[in-house]
């Protein structure tokens, strides 16, 4: 059964502008940060987002967990219509769905010791408190490896290393025994050889918890490394969607293509050649009608400019959005 | 590291202290500003506190001496019109300047922080209301403002506090409602989010206790200005005390009258002191700033 | 065998702060050959942008310079006075920054910037300036036309673009490009990758890559050098360093790097964490760390050791 599934989620955040703007515009403009994205999450998966700064990945993660509120959209958590939840009972679900957020420089309070961030979440759900919280925020620093844990229970987070606080993070994320964690590029502020450990550890937890991940990150090397599927998204929507290895050795998005052959491999015998593409990324104020890579695809005919095309299944699993899906293979 | 051997001298006992971390010699001027300032202003509250057993007249006692002595050993600061000791009075004369101005720098930051948090935090139209309200205040000069507000209601010591605490809440309100515009968007504020917690709990925990490193200095800074705008109210008379009580700002306003006399020791000695309680607080408030938001040092 | 084009020799440079004295750069040697890419690789606080910004001799106010010497063409470019090196800076070595968003002065149009280069190492007039300047930015793939729009009319990649035309204008000995396509979405890092390699081909300069991302070192690179806590551990060709590393580090480096493909390997990392600079560990700086660590290790520094024309600082090998 599907753990998660999300139907055409919509986050439309309108550009700020000046009150003079304002009454000279007359209109308000929108950045379609998420612009229809339907998929769902099977119990016990990890998948990945994978798409460049601005895609709108971000905002999708935390739209999953309602800690941004979509602009239109349904998602359903365990078969429960979590956007129309008030948000007493929501808060009740949260036990079940957790965050791990990029920066871990910002992502733990300041001002709290380790074991306090850590099991904050246990007080504020009754689970536990005083000591009966310092024993199960103490094995959880030990699963995380954070060791030897009394000593970073007490500790402040200025006083640990990124790839430390990576580690309490998580730790927090893990206290309330979640189903499902976002976890937004938990690696990309860590150092390569941390980044390593990070996501070992990650593969460890999900083995050991039964956890579920969304994992978001721009990096496909990551992702081919921790994915079971992936989902490349472009300005707000998915553009291909396919079991890791399809997706890797059989890409039919021009734009998923053009992906993979920029990515400079750790190899010097395996170089890049031209990029396939053109262009630079348009701004999600002003999307480009129809596909919204046309303007950037050496593939672009009419039909790519007046109509949208949708995602269709044209292998078993694998999804794509484009109208020559076909031919590009 | 020389110790004198069974012999607890300063430089011994300093050195024990250094080892077991309780202190150490200040380093770099932001910790020099702040250390100094500490001492000047222990120095002043501890004399303030001190005074009974410190002073070595009655300050209110007239004809201690003879009227008008300039500084002798006698009268180390001399005496005023009516033969009243200027060094005791000096002594005693912070008590009341310190208290006001202590007494409405924190009401101006209990006020002033706690509607700065709730306006930064929720925004909408409680935080354009208020920020409305704070932004008239603001722009009144502070003085001015003291005037008119004593002058409405009068002059007694809780009109004055409340009179010098209003100054001030709008420059608590703006900091925290800015920290906490910049605060509320941390991930680790979202985080808190993600794991349950309520508005009030987020307030409370997560924002509020990111925000006493800047009030620190906001309230050195604070009652340094309140004991200015303090004794610049009594000294056009409209303070909240009255002869014979000894007061800086009062001496000032007695000893200024008189001045082109030449009888310069009756209003140097408690201006003196005053800008040396002004110089303390600040000093304090500017080492800690410069301790929590250095300036942008090259990298 | 090529020329030396720039000789590093026991460089020094610490940083003072409140702490204590942070040693950044601690005894390194390094050097440079002509018309060849050298990707200066290693983690957060290795030292590398340190090194890279004292070729250029723009460290910040409270770093000293503790010892050794930078030979260029003759000269320990440490010693010369300001007047010298200004000459210097822009024309002979120049430099490459890791934001293009903020290398760029934003009330000056694009064309400005690299005509300003040309006005003030050379004596030649605005108008031929200004035609040197397009022709090298239709070069870069930037429309001669736009040489009067300012920074903010361009993307994030087209700046790049216009810093490496300032960088390049004078055909620099040297170019030293600090993380370039770090800001940058993945395409456009590719395209300037080509770039790069393209003007090394063309140009002949000599460019010191400084990076912490494996993959683009081993796109472009034609020798590497890694750096670990301010020392270099290993310096070879991308060949060696990638199909063959020696020193430990670069071997736990190498491994830890994900890569794109449909069947994993497990990822390895390095346990621990890049030590205190203040306080760095005794003999190697990487001897908590080693899998491969003796007894020696913690008591004295690995000497420079010559292995197949390659340089490794290890007492294991």
């Amino acid at each position: 059964m599907a753990l998660l599934k999300v139907v055409d989620l919509k986050k439309y955040f309108p550009v700020q502008r000046t009150f003079i703007d304002r009454l000279l515009a007359g209109r308000v403009d929108w950045i379609k940060a998420v612009d229809g994205v339907s998929f769902s999450v099977e119990k016990g998966e990890i998948f990945c987002v994978v798409g460049e700064s601005g895609c709108g990945k971000t905002t999708l993660g935390k739209l999953t967990i309602r800690l941004v509120e979509p602009s239109s959209g349904k998602i359903f958590f365990d078969g429960i219509e979590i956007t129309k939840l008030k948000s007493g009972q929501m808060r009740a679900l949260r036990r079940r769905m957790q965050i791990i957020f990029q920066d871990p420089y910002a992502s733990l309070n300041p001002r709290m010791k380790i074991g306090d961030i850590v099991g904050h979440g246990l007080e504020i759900h009754n689970i536990a408190r005083g000591e009966q919280k310092k024993k199960i925020v103490l094995e959880i620093l030990e699963k995380v490896g954070l060791s030897p844990p009394e000593q970073f229970y007490d500790k402040y987070p200025h006083q640990l290393s990124g790839g430390q606080r990576q580690r309490a993070a998580i730790a927090r994320a893990l206290v309330l025994n979640p189903d499902y964690i976002v976890a937004d590029e938990p690696t990309s502020m860590l150092d390569v050889s941390v980044q390593a450990e990070i996501l070992n550890l990650m593969l460890r937890l999900k083995r050991e918890f039964g956890l579920t991940y969304l994992f978001i990150t721009h990096d496909l090397a990551v992702a081919s490394y921790m994915a079971d599927r992936i989902a490349v998204m472009y300005l707000g929507k998915f553009v291909e969607l396919a079991p890791k290895k399809e997706l890797l050795t059989n890409p039919r998005h021009p734009y998923t293509k053009a992906l993979l052959s920029a990515i400079p491999y750790p190899d010097p015998d395996h170089k890049i050649g031209e990029i396939p593409i053109k262009g630079v990324v348009p701004s999600p104020v002003n999307i480009p009608p129809g596909c919204r890579f046309h303007p950037r695809c050496p593939f672009a005919d009419k039909i790519c400019m007046r109509e949208e095309p949708q995602l269709i299944e044209i292998a078993p699993n694998h999804f794509v959005a484009c109208h020559f899906a076909e031919k590009v293979g | 590291m020389a110790t004198t051997r069974n012999k607890l001298s300063p430089a011994s006992l300093y050195e024990i202290l250094k080892l077991q971390h309780i202190i150490r010699l200040p380093r770099g001027s932001e910790e020099w500003y702040t250390a100094i300032g500490f001492i000047i202003v222990m120095g002043i509250l501890l004399m303030s506190i001190l005074a009974p057993w410190i002073a070595p007249h009655d300050p209110t006692k007239i004809y201690v001496g003879p009227s008008l002595h300039p500084p002798s050993p006698e009268y180390p600061m001399g005496t005023d019109l009516l033969g009243m000791d200027m060094f005791s009075r000096v002594i005693w004369g912070g008590r009341i300047l310190l208290l006001v101005a202590l007494i409405s720098a924190t009401l101006s930051m209990v006020v002033g922080s706690f509607s700065g948090l709730v306006s930064g935090y929720f925004g909408g139209a409680v935080d354009r209301l208020f920020s409305i309200i704070m932004d008239s205040l603001y722009s009144f000069p502070g003085l001015i403002l003291a005037i008119a507000i004593t002058a409405m209601l009068g002059p007694s010591m809780m009109n004055v506090v409340i009179a010098i605490s209003v100054i001030y809440i709008p420059t608590f309100y703006r900091m925290i409602r800015g920290l906490v515009l910049s605060i509320r968007e941390e991930p680790f504020v979202e985080a808190a989010k993600a794991i349950g917690a309520g508005h009030i709990t987020i307030m409370l925990k997560y924002i509020f206790p990111n925000t006493i490193p800047n009030m620190a200095v906001v309230f050195s800074l604070c009652v340094a200005d309140a004991i200015l705008t303090e004794a610049g109210l009594t000294f056009i008379g409209l303070g909240p005390v009255v002869p014979p009580t000894p007061d800086w700002g009062l001496d000032l306003y007695n000893g200024w009258a008189i001045l082109i006399s030449g009888y310069w020791w009756l209003i140097f000695f408690p201006g003196l002191f005053i800008t040396l309680t002004v110089l303390g607080f600040a000093l304090i408030g500017e080492g800690l700033n410069e301790m929590y938001n250095p300036l942008l040092r090259e990298m | 065998m090529k020329d030396v084009v720039l000789s590093i020799r026991g460089l020094k440079v610490y940083y003072k702060t409140r702490r204590g004295l942070v040693k950044a750069v601690d005894n390194v040697d390094l050097d440079v050959y002509e018309g060849e890419i050298l990707g200066l690789v290693g983690e957060s606080g290795c030292g590398k942008t340190t090194l890279g910004l004292s070729i250029m001799r723009l460290l910040p106010s409270n770093a000293i310079i503790a010892g050794g010497q930078i030979l260029f063409k003759g000269k320990d470019i440490l010693k010369i006075p300001d007047e010298e090196m200004r000459m210097i800076r822009g024309k002979d070595i120049s430099m490459i920054f890791q934001d293009p968003m903020t290398s760029l002065d934003p009330l000056m149009k694009i064309g400005d910037h690299v005509i300003e280069t040309y006005l003030s190492h050379m004596p030649v007039k605005v108008d031929e300036a200004k035609g040197k300047t397009m022709e090298l930015l239709e070069k870069l793939g930037i429309e001669k036309e736009r040489v009067d729009d300012y920074p903010h009319q361009f993307s994030g990649g087209m700046r790049q673009r216009v810093v490496i035309a300032t960088a390049i204008a004078l055909h620099p000995a040297v170019i030293i490009a600090d993380e370039p396509t770090t800001a940058l979405d993945v395409v456009t890092q590719a395209q300037i990758l080509q770039t790069l390699r393209r003007l090394r081909d063309e140009l002949g300069s000599s460019v010191i890559l400084i990076t912490h991302n494996l993959g683009i070192v081993a796109q472009i690179s034609d020798r590497v050098a890694v750096m670990y806590a301010g020392k270099i551990v290993e310096v070879g060709t991308v060949k060696e360093i990638f199909m063959d590393p020696l020193h430990p580090y670069t071997k736990g480096l190498i491994n830890a790097v994900p890569k794109v493909s449909p069947e994993g390997g497990e990822l390895s990392s390095i346990p621990g964490s890049p030590p205190d600079l203040i306080n760095p560990p005794s003999g190697c700086r990487f001897h908590p760390r080693c899998p491969y660590a003796k007894e020696i290790c913690s008591r004295e520094e690995p000497s420079k050791k010559i292995i197949d024309g390659r340089i490794v600082y290890c007492h294991a090998l």
